[in-house]
């Protein structure tokens, strides 16, 4: 996976891997693996960058040849606010009437564009596809059997001044009890989507002087760190559950590393000012070089309210080897990963990764709760360091004090006390005695 | 080896299960206790050691080194009061460092060997070790104080009664031992917690720093090398005492009180719990103060490292103004201060046993006064 991919997953050990008790299952249909094998473990201080995108892209039917692969261009996709690759493999059935398995790849993408700076910025108000990407679309994969592009109008439907071109099939999907979404869809195995123009570019706008509000998700977690100076410290996740009427158990999972001594006893969960009790607190302590703190705990977050979890630790310092390069930069700390079923109503576009073997996308899926799946910021923590230039120095000085230690412990235990006339003593050292007994005021020798 | 963040003994743990509600009283009452027991004891040595002035034959000049019953009197007193009114005691108790229960036994140790209790003295032997291993060296100075009392005839290794009750109080000492082993054992159903209390101790995998000589060493040192300064630094602590027994085996209180205060110095975690409890028996010496060569300079060290920890740590550690090198300088210098205080009283405590002997006043034959030298 790490020559595959370029990406450091090497650094992936014993030191950063979780058992997860609740948070994680083996997916796919029928995947029977034994519940004891699970492992997850994250790296933080990993960045994702072309150097991952190209082998990634690689991995697609047409690589970046044709199809929407060929949107996929790094100078734009590394500009965006939030972007993240993920590859995603899983038993599947091969037909469904066969007792046959084969393995399932799914390979996503995920991009966040800020429309909004963008179009200050720009001073037009809406996007094309060429203004987010660079280019607009060509055509499918030839050996595609699916290949769709879906744009999500739901809320910006009611926008005055609302245009789409060119018009697409609309589909609309009545989810939950309150809410509808609509999506424009364009298929581009169909020759109609490349009848009228050569090149697909959708384009959206609307009126300058509309003030874009979209319904924020009813589960929204944040985590940051407490604390002053390099000693103690406190790590606090705010959990935001924004229904108005809905309590939502969430399952909060957290991996700290062992340099970072949580105290579990410190543990507080509170919400609007009240303790409120985890149903559930799975603790897993540390051990020094060894494996890292894992944290668990199913939350009940009461509707409208924001829930607080805080623990404190205290930071050890390393040795001079152990601390990552630019030590003073500090450490980066996982992101805790809060995994809840949520209503259908909440209102977030995006991949969900369920064990439907059929489809990973939110529209024609489903129509009871979906399951979620947040991470948090990662943290990043200063640490204690020492000098790393002082290794000769200390390693001498130190020994210094030993040695004062045992050359004047050997000194008195090895020799005794002896009486020795002072008229023996040589001239220089009588001499020189004979100066600090002036300057003492004592009889000379 | 499983260091933890907890490395506390199984045993230790057990009674917290049932103490952490009343932690803050717990350790208040277990510092006056110990304070209660190193009076107790105090007064004991100064009873223990007026009996062997009286028995022992001096030097005729020798009438101004000698332990005058007033200076007794009141030694109990200034020892407990040392202990007690400490500013390191009462920073141990604040912090709630399990200090306070290693010094507790200990001090029990003490007065159970100045009562000449066989049993209980292997016994408070026996957990002050299992605390925290290094004390197993006290058993010496213990074997020798109880063998004045025990023992017919001289004690010599030839002598077939003192190696009798040697072997004697070694099993004793080591069935103790092997009780409380067993009874954390039976705690755990596992014996993970000796590599995890002990090879803890030994290994030295926890760098947070401390008072004490290891924590900057075993951070900055190469990587291949840890192992072999970690075996001399071990060493170094258990080195010393076959040669204080082979010179101060006529003298086990002042052997314990050495090993007691070098244990401080050179163990793999110290702490200033450590440092208050043997700067609380310096009042049972107060007589080799005539000896003392550097007293002035380990003062003004000590006393300036007091201060300096705090700012230094401080320093670093929340202001980043500062950097580890300033607060490691001050522990070097409060190990070296420690290592002239332990080394002076040594060196007088012999000095005072030689003119003891040969008296104060020693002129050769032409009446000139002669230098008294190590040689």
């Amino acid at each position: 996976m790490s020559g595959l991919l370029c990406a450091s997953f090497n650094f992936i050990d014993k030191t950063n891997t979780i058992a997860p008790a609740f948070g994680f299952r083996p997916m796919g249909i029928g995947n029977e693996t034994d519940e004891s094998y699970l492992r997850y473990a994250s790296l933080p201080r990993e960045i994702v960058c072309t150097e991952n995108l190209t082998p990634w892209k690689k991995l697609l039917p047409c690589d970046s040849k044709a199809g929407l692969a060929t949107l996929l261009a790094g100078g734009k996709l590394f500009n965006s606010m939030y972007y993240s690759l993920g590859l995603h493999f899983r038993p599947v059935p091969m037909r469904p009437d066969d007792a046959g398995w084969s393995w399932q790849l799914t390979q996503t993408l995920t991009v966040v564009f800020d429309g909004f700076v963008r179009s200050k910025l720009t001073g037009t108000n809406g996007w094309t596809l060429s203004s987010l990407f660079g280019r607009p679309l060509d055509g499918p994969c030839p050996i595609a059997s699916r290949s769709r592009l879906y744009v999500d109008i739901t809320d910006i439907e009611q926008a005055p001044g609302f245009s789409l071109n060119p018009a697409g099939t609309t589909v609309t999907e009545a989810s939950g009890m309150d809410r509808k979404y609509s999506y424009v869809l364009y298929n581009l195995l169909q020759p109609s989507t490349f009848a009228q123009v050569k090149r697909l570019n959708p384009s959206v706008n609307w009126d300058a002087d509309w003030d874009m509000q979209s319904q924020r998700p009813w589960l929204h977690v944040e985590r940051f760190l407490t604390g002053v100076g390099l000693h103690h410290g406190g790590i606090s996740s705010l959990l935001h559950n924004r229904h108005p009427n809905r309590s939502l158990t969430v399952h909060h999972q957290d991996t700290l590393p062992w340099f970072l001594r949580v105290y579990s006893h410190t543990l507080t969960v509170t919400t609007a000012g009240k303790a409120n009790p985890p149903s559930y607190v799975g603790y897993r302590p540390a051990r020094d070089r060894e494996r890292p703190h894992q944290l668990e705990l199913l939350l009940t977050l009461p509707p409208a309210t924001i829930t607080r979890v805080d623990i404190q630790f205290e930071r050890a310092l390393l040795t001079w080897t152990e601390y990552p390069p630019d030590a003073n930069h500090g450490v980066h700390i996982c992101a805790a990963v809060v995994t809840a079923v949520l209503p259908d109503s909440d209102p977030c576009t995006g991949l969900c990764s369920e064990n439907s073997p059929v489809s990973f996308y939110r529209p024609l899926v489903r129509d009871t709760g979906h399951l979620s799946r947040l991470y948090t910021q990662t943290l990043l923590v200063s640490l204690p360091t020492p000098d790393f230039s002082m290794p000769y120095n200390v390693v001498c000085l130190t020994c210094t004090v030993v040695a004062i230690g045992f050359g004047s412990f050997h000194n008195i235990l090895t020799r005794s006390f002896r009486t020795r006339d002072p008229a023996q003593a040589s001239g220089i050292v009588r001499h020189l005695a004979n100066l600090i007994r002036r300057w003492r005021g004592v009889p000379l020798l | 080896m499983i260091p933890c963040i907890v490395s506390q003994t199984p045993m230790i743990i057990y009674i917290f299960h049932f103490l952490i509600d009343y932690s803050e009283l717990v350790f208040t009452v277990v510092d006056i206790t110990t304070t209660v027991i190193l009076y107790l004891s105090a007064k004991k040595t100064a009873l223990y050691l007026w009996e062997k002035q009286k028995c022992r034959k001096w030097s005729v000049d020798v009438s101004e080194i000698l332990l005058r019953p007033k200076s007794l009197h009141w030694l109990p007193l200034h020892v407990a009061a040392a202990y007690l009114l400490n500013p390191l005691t009462v920073a141990t108790c604040v912090a709630r460092s399990t200090c306070a229960f290693h010094n507790l036994l200990l001090a029990l140790l003490m007065l159970a060997t100045q009562h000449n209790s066989i049993m209980l003295s292997a016994v408070f032997l026996a957990l002050a070790s299992y605390e925290s291993l290094y004390p197993v060296v006290l058993l010496f100075p213990v074997i020798l104080q109880l063998a004045q009392k025990e023992v017919k005839g001289k004690l010599m290794l030839q002598n077939p009664y003192l190696l009798c009750f040697i072997l004697e109080y070694t099993v004793v000492f080591l069935g103790c031992l092997s009780i409380l082993l067993m009874l954390s054992y039976s705690l755990l159903y596992s014996s993970d917690f000796i590599p995890a209390v002990y090879g803890f101790i030994l290994s030295v995998p926890d760098l947070t720093p401390n008072v004490g000589l290891f924590w900057y060493f075993f951070t900055e040192v190469f990587e291949h090398f840890r192992l072999f300064f970690i075996c001399i630094f071990q060493l170094n602590t258990f080195i010393y005492t076959l040669p204080l027994i082979i010179v101060l085996s006529d003298h086990p209180q002042f052997l314990m009180f050495i090993q007691i205060a070098l244990l401080a110095v050179f163990k793999s975690y110290p702490n200033l719990g450590d440092v208050a409890f043997y700067l609380a028996l310096l009042p049972i010496w107060s007589h080799l103060s005539r000896y003392l060569r550097n007293s002035f300079l380990v003062l003004c060290l000590l006393l300036s490292c007091g201060v300096l920890f705090p700012i230094l740590w401080h320093l670093w550690v929340f202001s980043g103004s500062a950097n580890a090198n300033f607060y490691y300088a001050a522990t070097l210098a409060f190990s070296t201060a420690q290592i002239l205080l332990i080394s002076d009283y040594l060196y007088a405590f012999r000095r005072r046993e030689f003119h003891l002997k040969y008296g104060t006043d020693i002129k050769t034959q032409d009446g000139r006064k002669m230098m008294v030298e190590l040689k």
